[in-house]
């Protein structure tokens, strides 16, 4: 039933999408008009409900479905977001959050949604408020009736027609419609489950929307609309900006002039499931070999051309049992193409390969539309994406006639005629038009801006220049989506959104714009795109290049109007313009392309263990090149002839110098590797808004959270390992810091307390700070409550300074809190802080102003697996300890050092620092070569104490790369792993925490030993 | 051969040939399934790991793993070695996943037995050796070849128990200074 391939990639990207809309909504409490925001949330959820449809996933389409529909009204300003609406959002954020949970572990959906469906229905069932005040543009709209119509019938007629909710006037909703149809149409294909559950049969979809095109016959349709009477200009600007006039309706079926339809073939689900199956490896193989042709010589290429054949052969034979005679003619066109470029290569002249990828970048438009086959829709053919220019607005049938046209306007394009040729010759096949609103990203300013040009250009052989070159790169981008999206088909829906999205604000703006008057910033765009588009221009006129750059590089920013303009060489032509709007605005991303990809951790951390054992390797280098030099010397001692000596002087030289050159590519690879791992913080940080959020409304106290530097990158095992403790600190500070608004006015303070969050790299750390401006640790409770636990006299207490005494909070059972509740109070929670950040070898600093704030310090190392230390030496062995721990180094006097109580201890500064021989610890022979006048001491610092080790020697500071030790070998010992150490020895790594703690133990009982013994003796006597 | 044998007897997994790994300590001849060694190395340097069992000699680096070295000899309370030979035979054995090293006295050489000839231990000790680390005894070649049970050995718990008798037990004696 669900698709368990798609699954996973469903659970990590709904996670995100959750965690976006999340942090959204936290804000819409504040913000509830911000139109932005509500778009945010939208997008989210549209991306949740596309790819549960897509994967399959009944309930949490059904939850998604019924969120948008009240996110819809919203965001039409029909709803205001008060608190209630916002409540149910966040609620039905977290059912997902559960529902996504539970498939995680289960594969299954556990987690029932009805109860909250309904919750919404009856938010949306609703009475619509004022629903015209909100938008004066919509007021305007003649439509806009027509639309809310359109809407209710269409819920009546079928209530999962996804978004039919069509109120919108703008295109975009349109647009939405669409898009949604569209995926609706994929899972059709691929999911038979999915499909069945919201749609019975094909007729009830065709049936549809034919009632649907009814509904709009007056309006211009959009898609599939033949309508001759729009021409070019007037279709942009009808479409665009042209709101008093009639709008060009949203349809998603075609009048019965439009188009051709394909008969609905009844062809065998799993006979299509194993063609599209082949056609995606066949696919990915010719991108390969595009992509290696590109890059290659002749020779080569010829082959890699050979290759290509033989892929496209046996596509063409597939599509030809499946009795796609479009797409077997598409192939055998290609194929010749491709013969014709052997042919050129084999003569040595330049061939332009350039169609290879287009023709691909067709291929991969068809490749989601036949998936949709069966339905009316595809009425648009490639042409319309390729050619959007509504130059051309005659119905021209004639192919040649058309290459005609391009000819006769372009000579610049004459490299392209090929291409436009194939194209011609797609126009029969059903396609595209639905798939590159979902692939093409366009930000809204971009869109408009070039749509900018096109309404004061007036010049259609610029026009039909530029178009082409668009349309290339339009595919270009195209090919690079779908790349992507055909690989994973799941993440389908993503770009879809985000064509939403583009489209949604981009209509909006245009709509606030409309009849010009640019603003400010537009302008602007419009004219850095002009420049740019200059200056390409250049290189446009070269059609041969061999290289498939040049159409790309040509990115007309004029051409890519919303509106359509291309010379639909098609009898489609009139809709082709309809068709434009969401092309255009889909159009290529002003973003860089987010170029990741997922990898499983594993992978990172084996590459991560491979560097580390490249790091030994260098240090064990490192350690003959000074194994050499003794040599050298050795040799020269020896009384080796000068001659002799200098061949190996140049040798030892040149060693050298290759080493350092190892040691810096390694360096390089370390830090490359590491940065792999590292993520911003604002994942984990996301999360702190909504904790914030429902502790301060359990506590009814009111709380501000402000997060700073949350772009700090850190080690993703790192983040998962603080989130617990940073969650558990958080609600510390609200919990307890954290005064109650009427307490916090009598002290003078704002009602609303403030929570800074704070991360900042300080060296190789990361320091994550937590302040509150709340009441602050109150000492003398701190005091009695040591004293109560017997921890320490008051004349102790007294004499301890505040930071001492501060840390007493995270010992364990240590609660200053005078009742236990639900969230706190057990004197568990700072001690597992503790525990968890000290796992991380990370520290912990908390400082208090009594009633002014409080101030929580961790600091922890970037990552895990690679820590600087301090190399010590005792005895003949060799021991490592965390830098993070080292406080100072000293060489210290016999005279200093005295005894108290059994102990050897130090005045370091006027305090009292206990030593311990490492030799003794370790029951090790210490070198007894060395005097026993002066040693060296490490002064380490955990968190609580300071203590000094006293070592025969230190060695030096260096990155060592932690390796596990078998564990029975860390039973009641104190070394957290182990290390190589240049001359290859192992070194084992000394756990300072569990040191104090050894030590701590072994005084204690030799204090309870005493004790015993003197007792024993009062009593013998 | 042995494939040829193996081919031949399939049928009887009581004829099939077991080829073990050989090796000394003192006079006794122990056996080890060729299957668990990984290699046989000598003369590593063994760093010593403060606070472990007794018969933990400590840990090597192999090849960037860093591995425990367990003394045989200790480990199964035989007598004390009264000469100390230049340079230990260390076994590194794959013990379910876990990779160990031990140290033996001599590594002699590949003994193919037949599993049938297999007896299982004695009930009396052989070798001043508790028969829990036997798996069985077998006759080659006139002497007993003592077949170790490798996983008993490393039963952790087991090592995790004797430290900590090992650590209270310093402790007591400690108490009676």
């Amino acid at each position: 039933m669900i698709d368990l391939s798609l699954l996973e990639d469903f659970v990590m990207g709904a996670g995100e999408s959750l965690e976006e809309m999340e942090t959204a909504l936290l804000t819409l409490e504040s913000s509830p008009n911000d139109v932005e925001l509500l778009n945010t949330i939208f997008r989210a959820i549209h991306t949740i409900k596309g790819a549960a449809q897509f994967v399959g996933l009944e309930k949490v389409s059904v939850l998604s479905h019924a969120l948008e529909d009240l996110l819809d009204l919203l965001r039409e300003g029909k709803r205001q977001a008060t608190s209630d609406i916002v409540n149910v959002l966040i609620q039905a954020n977290d059912r997902i959050s559960a529902l996504v949970a539970d498939l995680e572990r289960t594969q299954t959906e556990n987690t029932e949604v009805d109860d909250l469906v309904q919750i919404l229905h009856v938010h949306l069932a609703q009475p619509e408020t004022d629903s015209s005040t909100t938008d004066p543009v919509l007021e305007d709209d003649p439509l806009s009736s027509f639309l809310d119509d359109e809407t209710d019938s269409k819920t009546e007629t079928d209530s999962f027609l996804l978004d039919a909710t069509n109120d919108d006037t703008t295109l975009e909703s349109f647009l939405e419609d669409d898009t949604d149809f569209d995926s609706f149409l994929i899972d059709e294909k691929n999911d038979d489950v999915s499909l069945e559950s919201f749609l019975e049969d094909d007729s009830e979809i065709d049936s549809f929307l034919i009632d649907d095109a009814e509904n709009n016959q007056n309006n211009t349709s959009f898609l599939l609309n033949i309508d001759s009477d729009t021409t070019q200009n007037d279709a942009i600007d009808s479409l665009l900006f042209d709101t008093n006039k009639e709008k060009p309706t949203p349809q998603i079926a075609t009048p019965s002039n439009a188009i051709f339809t394909v008969p609905i073939e009844e062809h065998d689900q799993e006979l299509f499931e194993i063609f599209i199956l082949q056609l995606r490896e066949k696919f990915v193989l010719l991108n390969n070999n595009i992509v290696q042709l590109e890059t290659s010589y002749s020779q080569k290429r010829n082959d890699l051309l050979t290759e290509a054949i033989e892929t496209l052969e046996s596509l063409k034979f597939s599509a030809n049992y499946m009795a796609y005679e479009e797409l077997t003619y598409f192939y055998s066109h290609w194929i010749d193409h491709i013969l014709d470029a052997q042919k050129s290569l084999s003569k040595n002249t330049e061939v332009p390969l350039t169609f290879m990828r287009e023709s691909l970048s067709q291929l991969q438009a068809i490749f989601p539309q036949l998936k949709a086959e069966t339905i009316k829709v595809e009425a648009s053919t490639e042409n319309d994406i390729l050619f959007n220019d509504n130059i051309e607005p005659t119905n021209t049938k004639n192919l040649q006639e058309i290459d005609r046209l391009f000819d006769d306007k372009e000579p610049d394009l004459s490299g392209e005629n090929a291409f436009i040729e194939e194209l011609v010759l797609q126009k029969e096949t059903p396609k595209v038009e639905i798939t590159p609103p979902h692939i093409v990203k366009k930000t809204p300013k971009e869109i408009i801006s070039e749509a900018e040009p096109t309404l004061s250009n007036n010049d259609e052989d610029d026009f039909e220049a530029r178009n082409s070159s668009v349309e290339s790169e339009l595919f270009h981008k195209l090919s690079l989506a779908l790349d992507a999206s055909v690989v994973e088909q799941a993440i389908i829906s993503e770009p879809i959104n985000e064509v939403f999205s583009t489209l949604l604000d981009s209509t909006e703006k245009q709509r606030k714009e409309v009849k010009k008057t640019e603003t400010k910033d537009l302008i602007l765009d419009v004219k850095t795109l002009k420049e740019a588009n200059e200056a390409t221009d250049t290189i446009l006129p070269e059609p041969v290049e061999p290289k498939k750059l040049t159409p790309i590089k040509e990115v007309p920013p004029k051409a890519k109007t919303p509106p359509p303009q291309k010379t639909p060489p098609q009898k489609t032509t009139p809709k082709n313009k309809t068709i434009i709007p969401e092309l255009a605005p889909a159009a290529p991303p002003k973003k860089v392309f987010k170029k990741s990809i997922r990898v499983d951790a594993d992978k990172i951390d084996s590459l991560m263990n491979q560097v580390g054992e490249l790091i030994v390797d260098r240090a064990y280098f490192f350690q003959l090149v000074s194994e050499i030099s003794e040599l050298q010397q050795y040799l020269k001692a020896t009384g080796l002839a000068q001659k002799d000596l200098k061949l190996i002087r140049t040798f030892a030289y040149r060693f050298s110098e290759a080493i350092l050159a190892l040691g810096r590519t390694s360096n390089a690879l370390q830090e490359s590797v590491m940065k792999v791992r590292m993520l911003p913080m604002t994942q984990l940080f996301n999360r702190f808004p909504r904790l914030v959020h429902d502790v301060a409304n359990t506590n009814n106290k009111k709380v501000f959270l402000k997060v700073l530097g949350e772009d700090t990158e850190l080690d993703k095992m790192i983040i998962e390992e603080i989130a617990d403790p940073l969650m558990h600190m958080i609600r510390n500070a609200i919990g307890h810091g954290i005064e109650r608004p009427e307490e916090r006015l009598a002290a003078g303070k704002s009602e609303t307390g403030n929570i800074v969050l704070e991360a900042y790299h300080e060296s190789n750390h990361i320091v994550i700070e937590i302040t509150d401006d709340g009441r602050g640790i109150d000492i003398e409770r701190i005091k009695e409550k040591a004293q109560k636990m017997d921890l320490f006299t008051r004349e102790e207490l007294d004499r301890m300074s505040n930071n001492d005494l501060t840390r007493f909070i995270m010992m364990p059972g240590f609660s200053t809190a005078k009742e236990i509740s639900s969230t706190s109070g057990r004197g568990v929670g700072m001690d597992v802080v503790k525990k968890n950040i000290e796992k991380l070898n990370g520290t912990i600093d908390v400082e208090s102003k009594k009633g002014i704030e409080t101030k929580m310090r961790l600091k922890i190392p970037l990552t895990l697996a690679i820590i600087s230390a301090l190399i010590v030496k005792v005895g003949k062995d060799s021991f490592t300890i965390p830098l993070a721990n080292v406080e100072e180094t000293l060489r210290v006097q016999y005279n200093d050092i005295s005894i108290m109580e059994e102990t050897e201890v130090m005045y370091l500064r006027g305090k009292t620092v206990p030593i311990f021989r490492l030799s003794t610890l370790f029951s090790l022979e210490p070198d007894k070569n060395l005097s026993d006048d002066d040693f060296f001491v490490v002064i380490v610092n955990t968190s609580t104490q300071k203590i000094g080790l006293m070592v025969d020697s230190l060695i030096g500071q260096d990155e060592v790369v932690i390796k596990p030790l078998a564990d029975y070998l860390y039973e009641q010992n104190c070394f957290s792993g182990a290390t190589i150490i240049g001359d290859g020895r192992v070194s084992l790594i000394i756990d300072i925490y569990e040191l104090v703690a050894m030590t701590t133990t072994k005084q204690i009982n030799k204090h309870h030993r005493q004790e015993k013994k003197s007792l024993e003796l009062f009593i013998k006597e | 051969m042995t494939n040829n044998y193996n081919v031949k007897d399939d049928s009887s997994r009581k004829e099939q040939l077991i080829q073990m790994v050989g090796f000394k300590i003192d006079n006794e001849t122990f056996g080890v399934d060729i299957l668990m060694v990984q290699e046989i190395i000598r003369a590593a340097s063994i760093t010593t790991v403060p606070n472990s069992p007794e018969f933990v000699e400590g840990v090597i680096n192999l090849r960037g793993s860093i591995i425990p070295v367990i003394d045989l000899r200790k480990r199964l309370n035989l007598q004390p070695n009264n000469y100390k030979q230049e340079t230990d035979w260390i076994l590194i054995l794959d013990i379910s996943g876990r990779i160990t090293g031990f140290i033996v006295d001599w590594v002699t050489d590949v003994i193919k037995i037949q599993e049938k000839n297999i007896d299982p231990p004695p009930e009396i000790l052989v070798a001043g050796l508790q028969s829990q680390y036997i798996r069985g005894v077998c006759e080659v070649e006139d002497a007993l070849l003592i077949l170790l049970d490798f996983t008993r050995i490393l039963l952790v718990d087991e090592i995790k128990k004797l430290k900590s008798s090992s650590f209270d037990s310093e402790h007591n004696t400690a108490d009676k200074h």
